[in-house]
């Protein structure tokens, strides 16, 4: 009778968990107040000059003008992070993009934008992100908007160097 | 009369049933068009099954789940592809190409599960140890030592056991303390017989003139011709479905968007090829079987 009654306990618990960890993740997020406007750039330039050495699979993927995206102002809600911006402009618009949360520091580390990836390009290849023109150190989840900022996604194929975000100078 | 269940090809000389499973192991890894998928997998399930139906219901029963898995988790963590579905609660991509990459890569696991479990059945430990003894002497002697070693040490062990307690009374220790003494004294035992025994081996392994040069060893197994022709035809069909490979016939692509090249006459009769390879066996236990049932049915 008591090992019974505590294997139901335990069921229970673990349906009042699993519901509950689904309600968090499932919510719909509410609106919060707005934080002003911004504008979110995604641009793979460098592409172009390295198409010979971009997946024979994704040539047809690269835009002519090396410009994927340019929403022009948009709002932001307060509080959000170039992240947020990114999620929310990309899934409005049914584009592909591919995150992966870094575990120990809790920061966002964006692997590819319109199915093209880091290291297509090499080893050196990969997505970088500037606040107004500057490269800040941070990863895109901790950066919080502000009222006025251009967020850019730039693709380079050499750490940075080619688009002025390198750490290494 | 009815026989029990024979594997045809397993009796064939281990180097060519070695040949046949390195090349259906290697083709089902590395083949990815869904045509060429399914001819390995069906191979692989044909082998398994008129070898053995029943091991073969069990293996079925462990590798599909593992391929249904896979069909599952690939999505989850892979989320490149044009093809947008929804997006996941933690904000990625649902992508179409996924679930297909995931499919494939499901169906290579269940392949090589099968291909794998198939071959514990067909090489046995004397079999592994001719081949070993064959390729690397040093590796075959270990090999069969170590086989031999676990069980005899086993059987050592319990009869150390009894001969202490008949010696002490014929009961088993009661307290905790006494129950690791008397394993200690055991294993002590144990170890120093297995040292005399060893040296003694290795006397008489060296009497008998082990590891000289030009010694040979007793084995069952003689190349006969249809082994040389069955090794001749998995080496012509293994080679023609490399070449095929390697210069792109079968070539298909899921990433970013699911992409079918053209089918040429060649890649077609290189995927026929692959076929032909992977139905071997079961053609051959088939056979084998249809043979017996013809001869036997006579009387």
């Amino acid at each position: 009778m008591h090992k019974r009654t505590g294997r139901l306990l335990i069921a229970l618990m673990a349906l009042a968990l699993i519901l509950g960890g689904g309600y968090l993740a499932l919510r719909p997020q509410e609106d919060g107040e707005s934080g002003g406007m911004c504008r979110l750039i995604i641009r793979c330039d460098t592409i172009l000059d390295h198409m010979d050495a971009l997946d024979a699979s994704k040539r047809e993927y690269v835009p002519a003008d090396g410009r994927i995206l340019d929403t022009g102002e948009v709002s932001f809600r307060k509080g959000d992070s170039a992240f947020d911006l990114l999620k929310r402009e990309i899934t409005g618009r049914n584009m592909q993009f591919e995150f992966k949360k870094l575990p120990v520091s809790g920061g966002v580390y964006v692997e590819g934008i319109a199915n093209l990836y880091e290291f297509d390009v090499g080893e050196l290849s990969g997505w970088q992100f500037s606040t107004n023109g500057v490269f800040g150190g941070e990863d895109c989840g901790s950066y919080r908007l502000h009222d006025g900022d251009t967020i850019a996604f730039l693709y380079t194929c050499d750490l940075g160097k080619d688009i002025g975000g390198s750490i290494y100078e | 009369m009815k026989a029990a269940k024979r594997d045809g090809f397993g009796e064939y000389h281990p180097t060519v049933c070695l040949a046949w499973f390195v090349a259906a192991l290697g083709f089902s890894m590395t083949l990815k068009h869904p045509v060429c998928l399914t001819l390995s997998l069906l191979g692989a399930i044909a082998y398994a099954i008129t070898r053995n139906p029943r091991k073969a219901w069990r293996d079925l029963a462990i590798s599909m789940p593992m391929l249904l898995l896979t069909v599952v988790m690939n999505p989850l963590f892979s989320h490149e592809g044009i093809t947008i579905l929804r997006y996941l609660p933690d904000g990625n991509p649902l992508t179409l190409e996924s679930i297909c990459y995931g499919l494939v890569a499901g169906s290579m696991l269940a392949t090589t599960i099968l291909l794998f479990f198939t071959m514990t059945g067909v090489f046995t430990s004397d079999k592994l140890a001719y081949l070993l003894s064959k390729a690397a002497p040093a590796l075959g002697l270990i090999f069969s030592m170590t086989l031999s070693f676990v069980p005899r040490f086993r059987h050592h062990g319990v009869e150390v056991l009894r001969a202490r307690r008949a010696l002490k009374g014929g009961n088993a220790p009661s307290s905790g303390r006494e129950k690791w003494r008397e394993a200690g004294r055991v294993i002590s035992a144990m170890a120093a017989w297995c040292l005399e025994g060893s040296m003694a081996t290795a006397d008489s392994m060296r009497c008998r003139g082990y590891g000289m040069p030009g010694r040979t060893a007793f084995h069952l197994w003689r190349f006969e011709t249809r082994d040389a022709i069955l090794m001749a035809g998995i080496l012509a069909l293994s080679g023609y479905v490399l070449v095929g490979q390697l210069s792109g016939a079968v070539a298909f692509a899921y990433y970013p968007a699911i992409a079918a090249p053209n089918l040429s006459p060649y890649g077609i009769s290189v995927m026929a090829s692959q076929g032909l390879l992977f139905a071997v066996p079961a053609a051959i236990n088939i056979w084998e079987d249809f043979r017996w049932h013809s001869l036997t049915s006579g009387t």
